[in-house]
């Protein structure tokens, strides 16, 4: 990701020829080590934007294993988990470990209560419920209606149970809602994440374009030192000799 | 999480490069020095006005993923408003349906057909309670549904607005590398007219 940097042009050959030269030669190294400066202040943030760029893309791993988790299809199903319960403390209990049938327990039943799959099909078994519940409702106070005084007892002990599960499933629903509300947060999430990690690897590619635009300067300017210097002592030289012709 | 800061810098100008200095150079009467002063001029006003778009439309940009974002996290609010409202709607549906019939049950010291009719007659209101307040609970679903539904539009609306700020950064950085090419494009031509207005000049002293 970084580019290399170094002095381009070598330094001027030979000994320095009058002051001219001097003043070229200390321009010279002034601007090598501007060049260096540059090039070093280019790198350590290129390495800051990388290092931030590896924090986004672990948050934003978190964010979709947060997602994947509020999925409703995700964790145990209500049968699954109940029977998990059962058996474990069951089995606790057979063995004599009171102790452990509570915290087996417990544990089974925060595992229940965080499992957007149990809560779904315990919603999904309420609305049956009381879809069934109802139906009979109609059909045996229909019969009571009709003449037969205990249907409609038994019609409105259905009518009841209806209401119940549907209560529960709309409490059901409101947890499964909740899941399914997490789980847009955490898309949300790692969408920014996302976000952020593409305007850091933009921020990086400017960075290493702008360090390459100005190595690419350093370097003209040095060379057109180099050159200045040569012509310099090539006019000295010319000079000489056509003093010493004459 | 703390906004990223555009950190990057132009690079320092240069004796090469500096815009100063080539405007001094327009000056000086040397048709080609003044030539490629001006060129120069031109590559280096392109290339900040380009680096300046790019940065503009970067911010503009981001603002426009934070959007995207902000209506994602209000669509996730509003499905759990809608989760405790049909809760409470179900509740109260519930308790409704329940409790209509025992209000209008009839006395149970009345006749058999009076309380037979009296019986149908709460089994109806009963009904109609709950049908009532079953058909409020979807009134508000829909709502909740219809703001649901604004915010993905609203949302899908910022991803592009985005994508298309994001063209414009990459159109932004082609128009910077343009202007880099005319100024380097230059500065070699300077310095070969340097080079060859030297060799003139040593000719003619050979010659003198």
């Amino acid at each position: 990701m970084t580019t290399p940097v170094g002095p381009a042009s070598p330094p001027p050959n030979g000994p320095a020829l009058g002051g001219y030269d001097d003043a070229m030669s200390a321009l010279y190294a002034t601007l090598s080590e501007v060049q260096q400066s540059d090039a070093s202040a280019g790198e350590s943030q290129v390495a800051d934007d990388q290092l931030q760029q590896q924090n986004e893309e672990a948050q934003q791993r978190a964010a979709i294993q947060k997602e994947q988790a509020n999925q409703a299809n995700s964790g145990g199903g209500f049968f699954s988990d109940i029977g998990h319960f059962l058996g474990d403390v069951a089995s606790d209990l057979v063995h004599g470990r009171i102790g452990d049938a509570f915290e087996d327990g417990g544990h089974d039943l925060e595992q229940a209560w965080n499992s957007p799959k149990f809560w779904s099909d315990l919603e999904t078994g309420l609305k049956d419920v009381a879809m069934v519940a109802g139906a009979a409702a109609v059909v045996v106070g229909s019969a009571g209606v009709a003449g037969a005084p205990i249907a409609v007892g038994l019609a409105t002990a259905a009518a009841y149970t209806g209401a119940v599960a549907e209560a529960g499933s709309a409490l059901a629903g409101a947890r499964v809602a909740h899941f399914a509300a997490a789980a847009e947060d955490a898309s949300a999430d790692a969408t920014a994440d996302g976000d952020h990690i593409a305007q850091l690897q933009s921020l990086t590619s400017d960075v290493i374009a702008n360090l390459k635009q100005s190595d690419q300067s350093h370097e003209r300017a040095l060379a057109s030192l180099t050159q200045s210097i040569e012509t310099n002592d090539q006019t000295l030289v010319e000079a000489s000799s056509t003093t010493v012709k004459g | 999480m703390e906004p990223i800061q555009s950190g990057q810098s132009l690079p320092a100008s240069l004796p090469g490069d500096e815009p100063a200095l080539t405007t001094a150079l327009v000056c000086t009467g040397d048709p080609g020095a003044e030539m490629a002063a001006l060129a120069i001029e031109n590559g280096d006003a392109e290339r900040t006005n380009a680096h300046q778009e790019r940065d503009a439309e970067e911010a503009t940009e981001a603002q426009a993923n934070a959007a995207e974002v902000q209506k994602m996290h209000d669509e996730a609010s509003s499905m759990r408003s809608e989760g405790v409202f049909d809760a409470a709607m179900g509740v109260v549906t519930a308790a409704v349906t329940v409790a209509a019939p025992i209000a209008f049950a009839a006395n149970p010291a009345a006749p058999a057909a009076t309380m037979a009719q009296s019986q149908a007659g709460a089994a109806r209101a009963g009904a109609v309670a709950g049908g009532l307040f079953d058909s409020m609970g979807k009134l508000g679903d829909s709502f909740f549904h219809a703001t649901q539904h604004d915010d993905e539009a609203s949302a899908a609306a910022d991803r592009a607005s985005a994508g298309q700020n994001g063209d414009a950064v990459k159109d932004a950085n082609d128009t910077a590398a343009a202007a880099e090419a005319t100024i380097s494009s230059a500065l070699d031509f300077d310095r070969s007219y340097s080079s060859v207005e030297g060799q003139i000049q040593l000719a003619a002293l050979h010659r003198a």
